[in-house]
């Protein structure tokens, strides 16, 4: 195939959870800028309309559906959904994430366990289900998008003059996805199904200047993740371009974890 | 199309998985340079990509020598005014570099570390010495051999592990001038060249006992190596460096 084509998603069904969130709407813009049907789902349908409806207007093929990770009922109807509707689900975007609590001394076990929910079993749910799904089609792709955060442990002093923190449960949970990641791809291979992360740096949104300048001196490219700077690895892992990489965790990082 | 307006050397870019990323480059719309250690090869890899309507021009070059690296270097400014993407994918590799540790020549030393590691060196720095000026990217072939052991390959894996060395430490000093450095570890990849790769091993006394199933389940191929150069060299890893990226079916993943 001719390597302009190989990027292409013309034809191609993905769901990419947490889809309308500030983050994963570019997974979103770039699957479907490339030619994808996406599926943007979460708790929040009213949000997701919205941002569907946006990118429709664009020309670009999105659409809203509901989808509590919390319960395995609504991925698995979710996923009779697209199913009835599309026929297929090429691709899995598992991007939603709970971020509840904070540092240990912070955090309640209440919300530990209400984090793992999301981040531990509903992750796990939309793998399973999703993957059943692929099984019976002989293919596809799931992405996770994990975290620098799930490879190295956190610099706190990046914190200091903020009132951030990061949160424990996210370096358990990430760094869980990546090697989920590769027990998935071990296990769907022989199903024709490829299975990556990503473990993207600090994405910039409303952080403190302080914690964005303490961020960017510790990057080698000097800066936090930009908008589109998620784009080609997503379209990357999600196409026929990555069509022998499985089992990956693609540090998408500025360079933070090379030093 | 990605690439359009770029210049690229891709060294040993005219046969096994160079010769695929040649193609990949040039496909997304960069004129490549393809450096070999000898002319015929060179010639024979870029007049294919001409005759399909791409820039390539051939070079012989042994990139041990700094001067015939300079004149490589000198060659793709002269042809093209520039260069945005390098790809050090020439090395000694296969059951070139077999040989069980325990009879590794002097020789064989030599030659491995000289083309695999400081000729590696010496490109990325003379070529880097010109990318200072408007940034580039510049991304090294390594080998899974650099993360998990290789029966009869102990200094190939050293020099292919040296490289993710290599990577990071270039991509912290280049980063300022706008100079990206990623690697691509390949796995199993079958070229003409090692297509009866287990018979060859076996001959220099290598069982294969550790060969395995891969999740994949089959050897990849050059066409599957290239366009990850494509999406390294391009505006799309725009925040990637330092990394490197496992092209290799699964094969690590156990």
């Amino acid at each position: 195939m001719h390597t302009n084509d190989l990027f292409k998603l013309d034809g191609r069904i993905a769901l990419v959870t947490g889809g309308a969130g500030i983050y994963g709407i570019h997974i979103t813009r770039a699957l479907a800028e490339m030619g994808a049907h996406v599926v943007v789902a979460s708790r929040d349908q009213a949000q997701c309309e919205k941002v569907s409806a946006e990118m429709r207007e664009q020309g670009l093929k999105v659409s809203a559906g509901h989808l509590d990770l919390g319960s395995s009922e609504s991925i698995l109807e979710l996923c009779e959904n697209i199913v009835s509707e599309f026929g297929q689900v090429d691709i899995l975007f598992n991007n939603a994430v709970a971020r509840a609590g904070g540092d240990p001394s912070s955090v309640t076990e209440e919300q530990w366990i209400k984090a793992m929910e999301i981040n531990s079993s509903g992750f796990f749910m939309s793998s399973k289900i999703f993957g059943e799904q692929m099984i019976k089609q002989r293919s596809g792709v799931m992405v996770n998008i994990s975290s620098i955060y799930g490879v190295v442990g956190p610099n706190f002093n990046i914190y200091e003059g903020t009132d951030m923190t990061s949160p424990a449960n996210y370096a358990f949970a990430k760094g869980g996805m990546i090697n989920f990641t590769r027990y998935a791809a071990s296990y769907y291979g022989r199903f024709g199904i490829r299975v990556n992360s990503i473990s993207p740096g600090g994405f910039q949104t409303d952080q403190p200047d302080v914690f964005i300048e303490n961020y960017s001196k510790q990057t080698p490219l000097g800066r936090m993740a930009t908008d589109d700077d998620i784009k080609g690895a997503a379209v990357f892992l999600a196409s026929d371009a990555s069509g022998y990489i499985t089992g990956q965790n693609l540090m998408v990082d500025g360079g933070w974890t090379a030093i | 199309m990605r690439l359009k307006d770029k210049i690229a050397i891709v060294t040993g870019g005219g046969t096994g998985i160079g010769s695929g990323i040649s193609r990949s480059l040039a496909e997304a719309g960069a004129s490549v340079l393809i450096a070999q250690p000898t002319m015929e090869k060179a010639v024979k890899a870029a007049e294919q990509l001409m005759s399909e309507g791409h820039r390539a021009i051939p070079f012989e070059v042994d990139i041990r020598e700094r001067e015939a690296v300079r004149a490589m270097v000198a060659k793709t400014i002269e042809s093209f005014g520039k260069i945005d993407i390098l790809v050090n994918n020439a090395a000694i590799t296969g059951s070139r570099a077999a040989s069980a540790f325990l009879d590794i020549s002097d020789e064989l030393l030599a030659r491995t570390i000289d083309v695999n590691l400081k000729g590696t060196f010496i490109v990325s720095q003379e070529v880097a010495r010109k990318m200072v000026k408007d940034g580039g990217s510049i991304i090294h072939i390594s080998s899974v051999g650099a993360f998990a052991a290789q029966e009869g390959a102990s200094i190939y894996c050293a020099t292919k592990a040296a490289l993710t060395g290599l990577t990071r430490t270039m991509a912290l000093e280049l980063a300022s001038y706008n100079i990206r450095v990623n690697a691509i570890a390949p796995g199993d990849i079958e070229t003409e060249k090692n297509a009866h790769h287990a018979d060859e091993m076996n001959e220099k006394g290598i069982q294969g006992k550790y060969f395995r199933r891969i999740p994949l389940n089959r050897r990849g191929t050059p066409a599957e190596i290239g366009p990850t150069a494509v999406f390294l060299a391009s505006g799309e890893s725009s925040y990637m460096t330092g990394e490197t990226i496992i092209v290799d079916g699964g094969f690590l993943i156990y």
